[in-house]
Protein backbone atom coordinates (compact mmCIF):
# COMPACT_ATOMS: atom_id res chain seq x y z
CA UNK A 1 0.00 0.00 0.00
CA UNK A 2 1.35 2.97 -0.98
CA UNK A 3 0.52 6.94 1.09
CA UNK A 4 -1.55 7.94 -1.48
CA UNK A 5 -3.43 4.67 -2.04
CA UNK A 6 -3.77 4.68 2.39
CA UNK A 7 -4.72 8.40 1.92
CA UNK A 8 -7.67 8.17 -1.21
CA UNK A 9 -8.68 5.06 1.30
CA UNK A 10 -9.27 7.38 3.87
CA UNK A 11 -10.48 10.26 2.17
CA UNK A 12 -13.36 8.23 0.46
CA UNK A 13 -14.34 6.23 3.69
CA UNK A 14 -14.45 8.50 6.62
CA UNK A 15 -13.32 11.91 5.93
CA UNK A 16 -15.58 13.21 3.28
CA UNK A 17 -18.62 11.93 6.05
CA UNK A 18 -16.70 13.39 8.90
CA UNK A 19 -15.90 16.91 6.99
CA UNK A 20 -19.43 17.10 6.43
CA UNK A 21 -20.53 16.00 10.11
CA UNK A 22 -18.25 18.31 11.65
CA UNK A 23 -19.85 21.13 9.79
CA UNK A 24 -23.57 20.07 11.15
CA UNK A 25 -22.35 20.21 14.59
CA UNK A 26 -20.56 23.41 14.46
CA UNK A 27 -23.77 25.14 12.67
CA UNK A 28 -25.33 23.74 15.73
CA UNK A 29 -22.80 24.71 18.49
CA UNK A 30 -23.28 28.16 16.75
CA UNK A 31 -27.26 28.02 15.97
CA UNK A 32 -28.93 31.48 17.00
CA UNK A 33 -25.33 33.35 17.09
CA UNK A 34 -25.67 36.46 14.98
CA UNK A 35 -23.09 37.72 12.41
CA UNK A 36 -21.47 34.55 11.32
CA UNK A 37 -21.11 35.00 7.53
CA UNK A 38 -20.26 31.39 6.80
CA UNK A 39 -19.54 27.92 8.64
CA UNK A 40 -17.69 25.64 5.96
CA UNK A 41 -15.52 22.50 6.13
CA UNK A 42 -13.94 20.44 3.85
CA UNK A 43 -11.63 17.09 3.96
CA UNK A 44 -8.27 18.03 2.64
CA UNK A 45 -8.36 16.88 -1.07
CA UNK A 46 -5.29 13.76 -1.83
CA UNK A 47 -3.09 16.12 -4.39
CA UNK A 48 -2.98 18.56 -1.23
CA UNK A 49 -2.40 16.07 1.35
CA UNK A 50 0.18 14.13 -0.98
CA UNK A 51 1.88 17.85 -1.90
CA UNK A 52 1.92 18.27 2.10
CA UNK A 53 3.61 15.09 2.87
CA UNK A 54 6.50 15.93 0.80
CA UNK A 55 7.06 19.44 3.15
CA UNK A 56 11.03 19.46 4.02
CA UNK A 57 12.11 20.56 7.63
CA UNK A 58 15.03 23.66 8.02
CA UNK A 59 17.71 20.68 7.99
CA UNK A 60 16.22 19.46 4.48
CA UNK A 61 14.49 16.12 5.72
CA UNK A 62 11.13 15.06 5.30
CA UNK A 63 8.70 17.25 7.62
CA UNK A 64 6.40 14.21 8.34
CA UNK A 65 7.88 10.78 8.67
CA UNK A 66 4.52 9.39 9.28
CA UNK A 67 1.91 11.42 7.31
CA UNK A 68 -1.54 9.95 8.19
CA UNK A 69 -0.29 10.37 11.78
CA UNK A 70 1.28 13.46 11.76
CA UNK A 71 -0.90 15.70 9.42
CA UNK A 72 -3.10 18.17 11.00
CA UNK A 73 -5.64 19.69 8.77
CA UNK A 74 -6.62 16.45 6.74
CA UNK A 75 -10.62 17.92 7.97
CA UNK A 76 -10.38 21.43 8.15
CA UNK A 77 -13.09 23.76 9.67
CA UNK A 78 -13.08 27.76 9.24
CA UNK A 79 -16.14 30.36 10.72
CA UNK A 80 -16.12 33.42 9.29
CA UNK A 81 -17.67 36.09 11.21
CA UNK A 82 -18.75 40.41 10.95
CA UNK A 83 -16.42 41.91 12.81
CA UNK A 84 -13.12 41.48 15.20
CA UNK A 85 -15.53 41.08 18.36
CA UNK A 86 -17.26 38.13 16.64
CA UNK A 87 -14.14 36.26 16.81
CA UNK A 88 -13.64 36.49 20.57
CA UNK A 89 -17.39 35.34 21.15
CA UNK A 90 -17.81 32.82 18.65
CA UNK A 91 -13.93 31.10 19.84
CA UNK A 92 -15.56 31.28 23.60
CA UNK A 93 -18.64 29.09 22.16
CA UNK A 94 -16.66 26.48 20.37
CA UNK A 95 -14.19 26.28 22.94
CA UNK A 96 -17.25 25.23 25.73
CA UNK A 97 -17.60 21.61 23.21
CA UNK A 98 -14.21 21.32 21.68
CA UNK A 99 -11.05 19.54 23.22
CA UNK A 100 -7.87 21.68 22.04
CA UNK A 101 -4.57 20.41 21.79
CA UNK A 102 -3.38 24.13 20.64
CA UNK A 103 -4.75 27.24 20.20
CA UNK A 104 -3.01 30.83 18.86
CA UNK A 105 -3.43 33.95 17.23
CA UNK A 106 -1.53 34.16 13.99
CA UNK A 107 -0.12 37.19 13.57
CA UNK A 108 3.19 39.20 11.50
CA UNK A 109 6.49 38.11 13.26
CA UNK A 110 6.72 42.12 14.38
CA UNK A 111 4.45 45.51 14.64
CA UNK A 112 6.10 46.65 11.65
CA UNK A 113 4.92 44.09 9.13
CA UNK A 114 1.29 43.09 7.50
CA UNK A 115 0.40 39.90 6.57
CA UNK A 116 -1.66 36.75 7.83
CA UNK A 117 -4.04 37.77 10.49
CA UNK A 118 -6.38 34.55 12.25
CA UNK A 119 -7.53 32.15 15.18
CA UNK A 120 -6.36 28.88 14.87
CA UNK A 121 -6.46 25.85 16.56
CA UNK A 122 -6.31 21.73 16.44
CA UNK A 123 -8.58 20.24 18.26
CA UNK A 124 -9.56 16.83 19.07
CA UNK A 125 -12.67 15.30 16.94
CA UNK A 126 -16.10 14.91 19.04
CA UNK A 127 -16.77 11.20 19.92
CA UNK A 128 -20.36 11.80 18.76
CA UNK A 129 -18.92 11.90 15.21
CA UNK A 130 -16.59 9.19 15.10
CA UNK A 131 -19.11 6.43 13.83
CA UNK A 132 -17.98 3.16 15.62
CA UNK A 133 -18.25 0.72 12.26
CA UNK A 134 -15.07 3.20 10.57
CA UNK A 135 -12.30 1.28 10.47
CA UNK A 136 -9.98 2.72 12.79
CA UNK A 137 -6.63 2.98 10.73
CA UNK A 138 -9.07 5.90 8.63
CA UNK A 139 -10.12 8.23 11.99
CA UNK A 140 -7.92 11.09 12.49
CA UNK A 141 -7.92 12.40 15.94
CA UNK A 142 -7.94 16.16 14.84
CA UNK A 143 -9.16 18.97 12.86
CA UNK A 144 -7.71 22.22 12.65
CA UNK A 145 -10.64 25.20 13.39
CA UNK A 146 -10.06 28.54 11.63
CA UNK A 147 -11.99 31.54 13.48
CA UNK A 148 -11.44 34.58 10.81
CA UNK A 149 -13.66 37.79 10.30
CA UNK A 150 -14.29 38.70 6.65
CA UNK A 151 -11.40 40.89 5.56
CA UNK A 152 -9.07 38.52 7.35
CA UNK A 153 -11.08 35.53 5.34
CA UNK A 154 -10.15 37.74 2.01
CA UNK A 155 -7.09 38.79 2.46
CA UNK A 156 -6.02 35.05 2.88
CA UNK A 157 -7.90 33.46 0.14
CA UNK A 158 -6.57 36.54 -2.39
CA UNK A 159 -2.60 35.78 -0.91
CA UNK A 160 -2.96 31.77 -1.18
CA UNK A 161 -4.11 32.70 -4.83
CA UNK A 162 -1.01 34.95 -5.60
CA UNK A 163 1.25 35.04 -2.95
CA UNK A 164 2.01 31.19 -2.85
CA UNK A 165 1.89 30.09 -6.24
CA UNK A 166 2.20 33.24 -8.45
CA UNK A 167 2.62 31.84 -12.17
CA UNK A 168 5.55 33.55 -12.91
CA UNK A 169 8.07 32.37 -10.50
CA UNK A 170 8.95 34.42 -7.16
CA UNK A 171 7.03 37.67 -6.20
CA UNK A 172 9.22 40.51 -6.63
CA UNK A 173 9.52 43.16 -3.40
CA UNK A 174 7.09 45.89 -4.76
CA UNK A 175 4.79 42.48 -5.60
CA UNK A 176 5.33 41.68 -1.40
CA UNK A 177 4.65 45.08 -0.64
CA UNK A 178 1.31 45.18 -2.47
CA UNK A 179 0.11 42.01 -0.47
CA UNK A 180 1.39 43.66 2.70
CA UNK A 181 -0.51 46.88 1.80
CA UNK A 182 -3.42 44.56 1.02
CA UNK A 183 -2.72 43.30 4.53
CA UNK A 184 -2.69 46.40 6.39
CA UNK A 185 -5.96 47.75 4.09
CA UNK A 186 -7.70 44.58 5.37
CA UNK A 187 -6.46 45.38 8.89
CA UNK A 188 -7.72 48.73 9.07
CA UNK A 189 -10.63 47.99 7.64
CA UNK A 190 -11.09 45.67 10.42
CA UNK A 191 -10.57 48.33 13.08
CA UNK A 192 -12.66 50.96 11.64
CA UNK A 193 -15.98 48.09 11.23
CA UNK A 194 -14.79 47.36 15.24
CA UNK A 195 -15.19 50.92 16.04
CA UNK A 196 -17.86 51.29 14.46
CA UNK A 197 -19.95 48.29 15.20
CA UNK A 198 -19.01 49.26 19.46
CA UNK A 199 -20.12 52.63 19.16
CA UNK A 200 -23.64 52.04 17.76
CA UNK A 201 -23.78 49.36 19.90
CA UNK A 202 -23.03 51.70 22.44
CA UNK A 203 -25.23 54.26 21.62
CA UNK B 1 6.10 19.98 54.66
CA UNK B 2 7.96 16.08 54.56
CA UNK B 3 11.05 16.40 52.26
CA UNK B 4 10.20 14.67 48.98
CA UNK B 5 11.49 10.91 49.10
CA UNK B 6 14.35 9.79 47.13
CA UNK B 7 12.35 7.80 44.12
CA UNK B 8 13.99 4.27 42.68
CA UNK B 9 13.43 2.05 39.87
CA UNK B 10 14.04 -1.03 38.77
CA UNK B 11 13.54 -3.84 36.11
CA UNK B 12 10.71 -6.62 36.22
CA UNK B 13 12.28 -9.53 34.91
CA UNK B 14 9.44 -10.67 32.05
CA UNK B 15 9.00 -13.92 34.25
CA UNK B 16 7.08 -14.82 37.75
CA UNK B 17 4.41 -13.55 40.03
CA UNK B 18 5.08 -9.96 39.42
CA UNK B 19 5.41 -10.32 35.63
CA UNK B 20 2.69 -12.42 35.25
CA UNK B 21 -0.20 -9.83 37.66
CA UNK B 22 1.36 -7.09 35.35
CA UNK B 23 0.82 -8.86 32.41
CA UNK B 24 -2.81 -9.41 33.19
CA UNK B 25 -3.69 -5.85 34.37
CA UNK B 26 -1.72 -4.94 30.86
CA UNK B 27 -4.05 -7.40 28.87
CA UNK B 28 -7.09 -6.13 30.56
CA UNK B 29 -6.12 -2.26 30.36
CA UNK B 30 -7.62 -2.68 26.85
CA UNK B 31 -11.68 -3.23 28.83
CA UNK B 32 -10.72 -1.58 32.45
CA UNK B 33 -9.35 1.53 31.25
CA UNK B 34 -12.82 3.35 30.37
CA UNK B 35 -12.19 6.88 30.85
CA UNK B 36 -11.45 8.90 27.72
CA UNK B 37 -8.93 11.47 28.89
CA UNK B 38 -6.87 13.82 26.79
CA UNK B 39 -3.85 15.94 28.14
CA UNK B 40 -4.75 19.76 28.26
CA UNK B 41 -2.24 22.28 26.33
CA UNK B 42 -0.21 25.04 27.57
CA UNK B 43 -1.75 27.59 29.50
CA UNK B 44 -0.38 29.62 26.47
CA UNK B 45 -2.06 28.03 24.41
CA UNK B 46 0.60 26.06 22.85
CA UNK B 47 0.39 22.03 22.17
CA UNK B 48 2.52 21.48 25.06
CA UNK B 49 2.46 19.37 27.96
CA UNK B 50 4.97 18.48 30.75
CA UNK B 51 3.16 15.33 31.35
CA UNK B 52 3.19 14.07 27.87
CA UNK B 53 6.44 15.68 27.27
CA UNK B 54 7.88 12.92 29.56
CA UNK B 55 5.48 10.09 28.14
CA UNK B 56 7.19 10.64 24.99
CA UNK B 57 10.13 10.62 26.52
CA UNK B 58 9.85 7.27 28.03
CA UNK B 59 8.18 5.48 24.71
CA UNK B 60 10.47 6.43 22.50
CA UNK B 61 13.35 5.28 24.35
CA UNK B 62 11.59 2.97 27.56
CA UNK B 63 13.66 2.48 30.62
CA UNK B 64 13.99 3.01 33.99
CA UNK B 65 15.69 6.05 33.71
CA UNK B 66 13.16 7.45 31.31
CA UNK B 67 10.47 6.26 33.70
CA UNK B 68 11.98 7.68 36.88
CA UNK B 69 10.70 11.08 35.51
CA UNK B 70 6.90 10.40 35.48
CA UNK B 71 7.60 8.55 39.09
CA UNK B 72 9.00 11.61 40.37
CA UNK B 73 6.33 13.64 39.02
CA UNK B 74 3.81 11.15 40.54
CA UNK B 75 5.62 11.59 43.63
CA UNK B 76 5.62 15.53 43.56
CA UNK B 77 1.56 15.76 43.13
CA UNK B 78 1.10 12.40 45.73
CA UNK B 79 -1.19 13.65 49.00
CA UNK B 80 -1.42 12.48 52.50
CA UNK B 81 -4.42 10.66 51.06
CA UNK B 82 -2.80 9.64 48.60
CA UNK B 83 0.14 7.99 50.41
CA UNK B 84 3.03 6.24 48.89
CA UNK B 85 2.83 3.68 46.10
CA UNK B 86 4.73 2.14 43.37
CA UNK B 87 4.39 3.12 39.66
CA UNK B 88 4.60 0.63 36.97
CA UNK B 89 4.77 1.28 33.17
CA UNK B 90 4.23 -1.26 31.16
CA UNK B 91 4.80 -1.18 27.29
CA UNK B 92 4.82 -3.22 23.90
CA UNK B 93 4.29 -3.02 20.23
CA UNK B 94 0.32 -3.56 18.63
CA UNK B 95 1.48 -3.33 15.19
CA UNK B 96 3.38 0.39 14.45
CA UNK B 97 2.04 1.56 17.52
CA UNK B 98 3.23 1.16 21.24
CA UNK B 99 1.06 0.89 23.82
CA UNK B 100 1.58 1.99 27.65
CA UNK B 101 -0.13 1.18 30.65
CA UNK B 102 1.02 3.49 33.43
CA UNK B 103 -0.13 1.73 36.55
CA UNK B 104 0.06 3.01 40.27
CA UNK B 105 -0.21 1.01 43.37
CA UNK B 106 -1.17 2.10 47.06
CA UNK B 107 2.08 0.75 49.54
CA UNK B 108 1.27 -0.39 52.87
CA UNK B 109 4.09 2.38 55.20
CA UNK B 110 5.26 -0.90 56.93
CA UNK B 111 6.56 -2.50 54.58
CA UNK B 112 8.16 1.22 53.27
CA UNK B 113 10.07 1.75 56.38
CA UNK B 114 12.02 -0.87 56.65
CA UNK B 115 13.64 -0.23 52.97
CA UNK B 116 16.06 2.17 50.98
CA UNK B 117 14.04 3.17 47.98
CA UNK B 118 16.90 4.12 45.72
CA UNK B 119 18.02 -0.04 46.31
CA UNK B 120 14.73 -0.92 45.05
CA UNK B 121 14.75 -4.78 44.35
CA UNK B 122 12.55 -6.87 42.77
CA UNK B 123 11.78 -8.70 46.19
CA UNK B 124 10.76 -5.63 47.82
CA UNK B 125 8.21 -5.05 44.84
CA UNK B 126 6.38 -8.31 45.89
CA UNK B 127 5.99 -7.68 48.87
CA UNK B 128 4.01 -4.49 47.66
CA UNK B 129 2.61 -5.69 44.62
CA UNK B 130 1.18 -8.65 45.92
CA UNK B 131 -0.66 -6.97 48.88
CA UNK B 132 -2.22 -4.83 46.73
CA UNK B 133 -3.29 -6.34 43.68
CA UNK B 134 -6.54 -5.07 42.41
CA UNK B 135 -6.70 -2.03 43.87
CA UNK B 136 -4.47 0.69 41.35
CA UNK B 137 -4.66 3.46 39.09
CA UNK B 138 -3.98 3.01 35.64
CA UNK B 139 -4.07 5.06 32.37
CA UNK B 140 -3.57 3.38 28.36
CA UNK B 141 -1.93 4.99 25.78
CA UNK B 142 -0.99 3.76 22.25
CA UNK B 143 0.01 5.47 19.22
CA UNK B 144 2.18 5.52 16.81
CA UNK B 145 5.75 7.13 18.25
CA UNK B 146 6.25 10.92 16.55
CA UNK B 147 5.83 14.90 17.78
CA UNK B 148 1.92 14.29 17.11
CA UNK B 149 0.72 11.66 18.95
CA UNK B 150 -0.08 10.50 22.98
CA UNK B 151 -2.19 13.28 22.88
CA UNK B 152 -5.37 11.06 24.17
CA UNK B 153 -5.74 8.10 26.79
CA UNK B 154 -8.02 5.79 28.59
CA UNK B 155 -7.93 5.49 32.61
CA UNK B 156 -9.85 4.13 35.34
CA UNK B 157 -9.49 4.39 39.29
CA UNK B 158 -10.12 0.98 40.86
CA UNK B 159 -9.25 2.09 44.31
CA UNK B 160 -12.87 3.80 44.02
CA UNK B 161 -16.02 2.24 43.84
CA UNK B 162 -18.66 4.95 43.35
CA UNK B 163 -18.25 7.96 40.56
CA UNK B 164 -16.88 10.31 43.03
CA UNK B 165 -13.73 11.67 41.10
CA UNK B 166 -11.88 13.30 44.19
CA UNK B 167 -9.05 10.59 43.60
CA UNK B 168 -9.39 10.88 40.12
CA UNK B 169 -8.75 14.46 40.27
CA UNK B 170 -5.44 13.79 41.50
CA UNK B 171 -4.77 10.81 39.40
CA UNK B 172 -6.34 12.18 35.97
CA UNK B 173 -6.06 15.94 36.54
CA UNK B 174 -2.78 16.48 38.80
CA UNK B 175 -0.51 13.97 37.69
CA UNK B 176 -1.48 13.51 34.41
CA UNK B 177 -2.71 16.98 33.17
CA UNK B 178 -5.01 16.13 31.46
CA UNK B 179 -9.30 16.14 31.68
CA UNK B 180 -11.90 13.81 30.52
CA UNK B 181 -11.73 14.01 26.31
CA UNK B 182 -15.17 15.26 26.32
CA UNK B 183 -15.94 18.77 27.78
CA UNK B 184 -18.99 19.10 30.18
CA UNK B 185 -20.71 20.97 27.56
CA UNK B 186 -20.27 18.56 25.16
CA UNK B 187 -21.41 15.82 27.45
CA UNK B 188 -24.23 17.48 28.78
CA UNK B 189 -25.42 18.52 25.65
CA UNK B 190 -25.39 15.11 23.78
CA UNK B 191 -27.79 13.88 26.50
CA UNK B 192 -29.71 16.93 26.48
CA UNK B 193 -30.14 16.80 22.80
CA UNK B 194 -31.25 13.12 22.54
CA UNK B 195 -33.73 13.53 25.69
CA UNK B 196 -35.17 16.36 23.60
CA UNK B 197 -35.25 15.03 20.34
CA UNK B 198 -36.68 11.63 22.09
CA UNK B 199 -39.24 13.58 23.89
CA UNK B 200 -40.48 15.09 20.23
CA UNK B 201 -40.51 12.05 18.52
CA UNK B 202 -42.07 9.95 20.40
CA UNK B 203 -45.98 9.47 20.67
CA UNK B 204 -45.87 7.70 23.92
CA UNK B 205 -47.51 10.30 26.36
CA UNK B 206 -45.25 7.91 29.81
CA UNK B 207 -41.72 8.47 28.15
CA UNK B 208 -42.10 12.01 27.38
CA UNK B 209 -43.55 12.28 31.17
CA UNK B 210 -40.12 10.56 32.29
CA UNK B 211 -38.14 12.45 30.10
CA UNK B 212 -39.63 15.54 31.31
CA UNK B 213 -39.07 14.65 35.06
CA UNK B 214 -35.95 13.62 34.74
CA UNK B 215 -35.11 16.97 33.04
CA UNK B 216 -36.78 19.45 35.50
CA UNK B 217 -35.02 17.59 38.40
CA UNK B 218 -31.26 17.45 36.69
CA UNK B 219 -30.58 20.48 37.79
CA UNK B 220 -29.07 19.08 41.37
CA UNK B 221 -26.58 17.32 39.68
CA UNK B 222 -24.86 19.98 38.19
CA UNK B 223 -20.73 19.09 38.57
CA UNK B 224 -21.42 15.40 39.23
CA UNK B 225 -18.80 12.91 37.02
CA UNK B 226 -21.22 10.89 35.07
CA UNK B 227 -21.60 9.36 31.78
CA UNK B 228 -25.16 9.51 29.88
CA UNK B 229 -26.27 5.94 31.23
CA UNK B 230 -25.99 6.92 34.69
CA UNK B 231 -28.07 9.66 34.46
CA UNK B 232 -30.67 7.61 32.63
CA UNK B 233 -30.39 4.84 35.83
CA UNK B 234 -30.38 7.36 38.36
CA UNK B 235 -33.34 8.58 37.17
CA UNK B 236 -34.50 5.41 37.00
CA UNK B 237 -36.11 6.16 33.41
CA UNK B 238 -37.99 2.67 32.12
CA UNK B 239 -36.43 0.77 29.38
CA UNK B 240 -38.45 2.07 26.61
CA UNK B 241 -37.62 5.70 27.35
CA UNK B 242 -34.14 4.69 27.51
CA UNK B 243 -34.34 3.43 24.45
CA UNK B 244 -36.24 6.43 23.06
CA UNK B 245 -32.93 8.06 24.03
CA UNK B 246 -30.53 6.20 23.06
CA UNK B 247 -31.86 5.71 20.14
CA UNK B 248 -31.90 9.58 19.00
CA UNK B 249 -27.39 9.34 20.07
CA UNK B 250 -25.71 9.26 16.91
CA UNK B 251 -24.08 5.86 18.09
CA UNK B 252 -24.36 4.02 21.61
CA UNK B 253 -21.14 4.15 22.46
CA UNK B 254 -21.71 8.03 23.96
CA UNK B 255 -23.80 6.14 26.53
CA UNK B 256 -20.67 5.51 28.72
CA UNK B 257 -18.46 8.63 27.71
CA UNK B 258 -17.15 9.94 30.99
CA UNK B 259 -18.04 13.64 31.42
CA UNK B 260 -18.98 16.82 34.08
CA UNK B 261 -22.70 17.32 33.43
CA UNK B 262 -23.44 21.29 33.50
CA UNK B 263 -27.22 21.96 34.41
CA UNK B 264 -26.34 25.34 32.66
CA UNK B 265 -25.56 23.51 29.33
CA UNK B 266 -28.14 21.29 29.88
CA UNK B 267 -31.11 23.98 30.26
CA UNK B 268 -29.61 26.05 27.29
CA UNK B 269 -30.22 22.56 25.51
CA UNK B 270 -33.38 21.18 26.84
CA UNK B 271 -34.96 24.46 28.21
CA UNK B 272 -38.67 24.59 28.37
CA UNK B 273 -41.63 22.00 29.54
CA UNK B 274 -45.04 22.16 27.78
CA UNK B 275 -47.87 20.52 29.00
CA UNK B 276 -51.21 20.57 26.72
CA UNK B 277 -54.32 20.01 27.69
CA UNK B 278 -57.53 18.60 26.00
CA UNK B 279 -58.99 22.06 26.22
CA UNK B 280 -56.81 23.50 23.69
CA UNK B 281 -54.50 25.45 26.68
CA UNK B 282 -50.70 24.84 26.22
CA UNK B 283 -48.30 25.93 29.22
CA UNK B 284 -44.88 26.29 28.80
CA UNK B 285 -42.24 27.58 31.63
CA UNK B 286 -38.61 26.76 31.99
CA UNK B 287 -38.40 23.15 32.88
CA UNK B 288 -36.38 23.85 35.79
CA UNK B 289 -39.22 26.31 37.12
CA UNK B 290 -42.37 24.72 35.33
CA UNK B 291 -43.58 23.25 38.71
CA UNK B 292 -42.68 26.84 40.61
CA UNK B 293 -44.26 28.80 38.09
CA UNK B 294 -47.34 26.88 37.38
CA UNK B 295 -49.49 25.57 40.06
CA UNK B 296 -51.86 22.56 39.92
CA UNK B 297 -54.17 20.35 42.10
CA UNK B 298 -54.64 16.27 41.13
CA UNK B 299 -56.50 15.64 38.61
CA UNK B 300 -60.31 14.65 39.42
CA UNK B 301 -62.23 11.57 38.18
CA UNK B 302 -62.41 12.39 34.31
CA UNK B 303 -58.51 13.45 34.51
CA UNK B 304 -59.39 17.19 34.44
CA UNK B 305 -57.20 19.19 36.04
CA UNK B 306 -57.00 22.87 36.69
CA UNK B 307 -53.39 24.79 36.29
CA UNK B 308 -53.07 28.49 37.83
CA UNK B 309 -50.29 31.00 37.15
CA UNK B 310 -50.08 34.53 38.80
CA UNK B 311 -48.07 37.29 36.85
CA UNK B 312 -47.71 40.49 35.34
CA UNK B 313 -48.29 40.35 31.57
CA UNK B 314 -45.94 41.17 29.58
CA UNK B 315 -46.30 40.01 25.82
CA UNK B 316 -48.63 38.58 23.77
CA UNK B 317 -47.52 36.36 20.72
CA UNK B 318 -49.57 34.44 17.84
CA UNK B 319 -47.61 31.70 16.36
CA UNK B 320 -48.96 28.33 14.62
CA UNK B 321 -48.78 25.78 16.51
CA UNK B 322 -46.74 22.41 14.60
CA UNK B 323 -49.52 19.59 14.87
Amino acid sequence: MTLETDYRTRHATVLIQLAASLAELIADYLNGEPRIDRISTRPKSVERFLKKAENVDSAGGRKYAQPLAQIQDQVGARITVFYKADVERVREILLRYLRPIETKHLVPASEWEFGYFGWHSVCLFPQELILPDWPAECVPQFFELQIKTLFQHAWSEANHDLGYKPEGGALTPDQRRVLAFTSAQAWGADQAFQDLFSELQGG
Amino acid sequence: MDPPRPIGGTDVPLEGEVFNLLQDVYAKSERECAIDIAFDRAEDGGARNDCRTLLLGYVRAPSVDTGLPLATRLGSVSTRRSALGLLFLATGLVGQQRKIVIARFAAHSGILADENPEALSVQFVERVFLRSVGSYKAALYQDTVNDHGYWTGRAVDKQITSGEAEVSRYWITEFLASDFRTTSATGTRVLAVAMRNAAKSTENLEIKKEITAAATLSAGLNDQVMTAGDFLGRFGLSQPAREAIVGQMKHPGLLSEQFRFSAEEFNRQLPYKSVELNSGAILTAAATEFDNVFEHGEPDEDGNVTYSATGRVVSTKFEKVSR
